[in-house]
């Protein structure tokens, strides 16, 4: 073996290794550029030593109720629901090999959104009942779209035709509750379905943030088994990965993800979507991308907020500019998926 | 080159769902040698070879390897001893050549180790043997047919097994690359001892390569043996269902079989 030879492959690993860790690093300061502006940006701005010290839980007049009751409750909310999403989206994505495969396409977000409304219309309940509900809706539905979809032969394609036919279906369900409820509560379950961070409240934040440390901690430690399962079944088998079981794991940690943030900030559009591909491109494909996703993920959100609340004479749900960045690589993707005959 | 434990089948039934496709098959695998599994369209020989490599669960009958029943041997233990290649492997979007193959070094890795030091050799050895250290760098996506089929045996070279499994590796490379990666498979065998098992289409490069040939009608093994005492006549007809000449191959002296159709047989 030459030593030339070995230096090229050597160097490769290192170069992609430095290039991860390098990009993970960006996006995590840009993550905390954004959260810190989303503390100082509002109808008074207040200096950063006071933002520091309402931090601290110093009682600062004024300042404690802007930013201790109104700014860092959303800013939380946005960076643990943008966390959450790109991670689940990411690990969806990487499972299936089709960026098509995200939860907020194939029905999963859908599902938790269906239970959402109605805990919320009908049976007019909130907190932590709406977030269990959506869970075990996202399940569900999860379970049922693999079993429709694995009749003869497992097929990704089918998956994700079934998925999309399963989110038309539930968004159906979702404009019939809207339709048969009280018109009183119908702007609430409205705002709340286009993804928002308005109102958020800080009792909000710490089983959100209990969820999104425990199953995006399990989903990063289990990163190397995602990368085996996506080389299809048989290589990863064949590799000695126990494939249902695995699979099972990171299903259940992703879809307990998307539903506590869903059930807390609605669904925000296409950020699972979009954060996967996004820090693939940025960190590489070799990588199972989980936490470089969940970055993105958050970066998407409290960018698409600061966004939406600045940059108009009105002020938009984060929601809406989500939606605006995805629906072009959404449309870009079906055209692709057309062109190569569904075999995506 | 170490001793490679013996892996045989018993009384295999195995198929997909519900439906039968191999009855009752023994085979006893020849270690350090290359054997190839011959047989027409949908007799079962893909289905054996899945068998073999625990893709497919048998409905009923044993496969032993070591002493011990696979089912029985933790999935990472046995997959350092026995790897395949599937007919159809899927590539991860955008993924470089050596990213691809030094996933074949999983079963190696524990839970809170990354790759270390004898991973990384190991890619390098894998590659080097493949001849694509080359690429090692570059995205498999934009790889030719034949040098991603190099690629992924590489992969399958990384995961260091004793035994490894091919289910038809020159299907749809040019004829070319049909020997270029036969001749490596018999690089592998004869410098490592790699004991392998391969489906082939081509019976003339079966016969050509392989130390020994099972030969599968109808989800039953028909025949076994070396190709020079097998392949004949008679087992093509009953094989392949196909009238045949067998003669000699002038290159290899291996038998060679030259098919009659209806149409250009002159007649003597």
């Amino acid at each position: 073996m030459t030593n030339t030879n070995v230096n090229i492959v050597r160097a490769g690993f290192y170069k992609r290794r430095i290039r991860y860790i390098a990009v993970t690093v960006v996006l995590t300061v840009f993550t905390a550029i954004l959260c810190s502006a989303m503390l100082y940006l509002g109808n008074t701005r207040y200096s950063p030593e006071v933002i520091l010290r309402v931090l601290l839980g110093e009682q600062v007049k004024g300042a404690a109720f802007a930013i201790g009751t109104i700014r860092l409750p959303r800013m939380l909310a946005g960076l643990l629901a943008g966390m959450a999403f790109g991670m689940a989206g990411n690990t969806f994505q990487t499972m299936l090999r089709n960026p098509l495969a995200s939860p907020d396409i194939i029905g999963v977000s859908s599902g938790s959104g269906v239970a959402a409304v109605f805990c919320i219309l009908v049976l007019k309940v909130s907190g932590n009942i709406v977030s269990i509900s959506a869970v075990i809706a996202g399940l569900s539905v999860a379970f049922l779209i693999y079993a429709l979809s694995r009749g003869g032969s497992f097929s990704g394609g089918r998956l994700i035709l079934i998925g999309i036919g399963m989110q038309a279906m539930l968004n159906a369900v979702i404009s019939f509750l809207l339709l048969r409820a009280n018109q009183y509560d119908v702007p609430a379950a409205l705002r709340w379905l286009s993804g928002s961070l308005n109102g958020m409240k800080m009792e909000d934040i710490p089983a959100l943030f209990i969820v999104v440390l425990l199953f995006g901690c399990l989903l990063v430690f289990f990163g190397r088994q995602l990368k085996i399962l996506e080389l299809g079944e048989q290589s990863a088998v064949t590799l000695g990965l126990r494939t249902d079981r695995t699979r099972l794991l990171l299903v259940l940690c992703a879809v307990f993800l998307i539903a506590y943030a869903t059930a807390v900030t609605g669904p925000i559009a296409f950020v699972a979507f979009l954060a996967g591909p996004i820090a693939g491109r940025m960190a590489g494909a070799g990588n199972s991308n989980t936490i470089p996703a969940g970055l993105t993920g958050a970066v998407l959100v409290l960018l698409a907020d600061i966004i939406g609340q600045y940059a108009f004479d009105i002020r938009f749900p984060v929601g809406i500019i989500t939606g605006i960045l995805g629906a072009p690589y959404l449309i870009y993707l079906l055209i692709r998926m057309n062109r190569t005959g569904g075999a995506a | 080159m170490k001793q490679t434990p013996i892996f045989s089948a018993s009384n295999i039934v195995a198929g997909y769902d519900k439906k039968i496709i191999i009855n009752n098959i023994d085979v006893i695998i020849p270690n350090n040698k290359i054997s190839v599994i011959i047989g027409a369209n949908a007799c079962g020989k893909s289905t054996l070879l899945k068998t073999l490599a625990r893709l497919i669960k048998p409905v009923s009958g044993e496969i032993v390897l070591d002493g011990k029943q696979i089912s029985a041997i933790p999935p990472k233990q046995l997959a350092r001893v026995l790897g395949l290649l599937p007919q159809a492997p899927v590539v991860p979007e955008g993924i470089t050549v050596s990213d691809l193959v030094s996933r074949g070094r999983y079963p190696y890795q524990n839970f809170l180790k990354g790759l270390g030091k004898k991973d990384y050799e190991a890619v390098e050895e894998a590659l080097e043997i493949m001849g694509i250290t080359d690429l090692a760098n570059r995205s498999v996506d934009e790889l030719s047919g034949g040098q991603r089929q190099r690629v992924w045996i590489a992969m399958a070279l990384a995961q260091q097994t004793d035994i490894l499994l091919l289910d038809e590796p020159t299907t749809f490379l040019d004829i070319t690359y049909q020997i270029e990666i036969l001749d490596l498979l018999t690089d592998l065998n004869r410098k490592r001892g790699t004991t392998i098992v391969m489906v082939l289409h081509d019976i003339n490069l079966s016969a050509r390569y392989a130390d020994y040939i099972f030969a599968v009608q109808k989800g039953n093994l028909i025949a076994q043996g070396e190709p020079s005492k097998i392949i004949s006549e008679e087992l093509m007809k009953q094989v392949f269902g196909l009238d045949c000449a067998v003669i000699k191959d002038p290159v290899s002296g291996s038998p060679f079989i030259v098919p009659k159709g209806r149409y250009h047989v002159v007649t003597a």
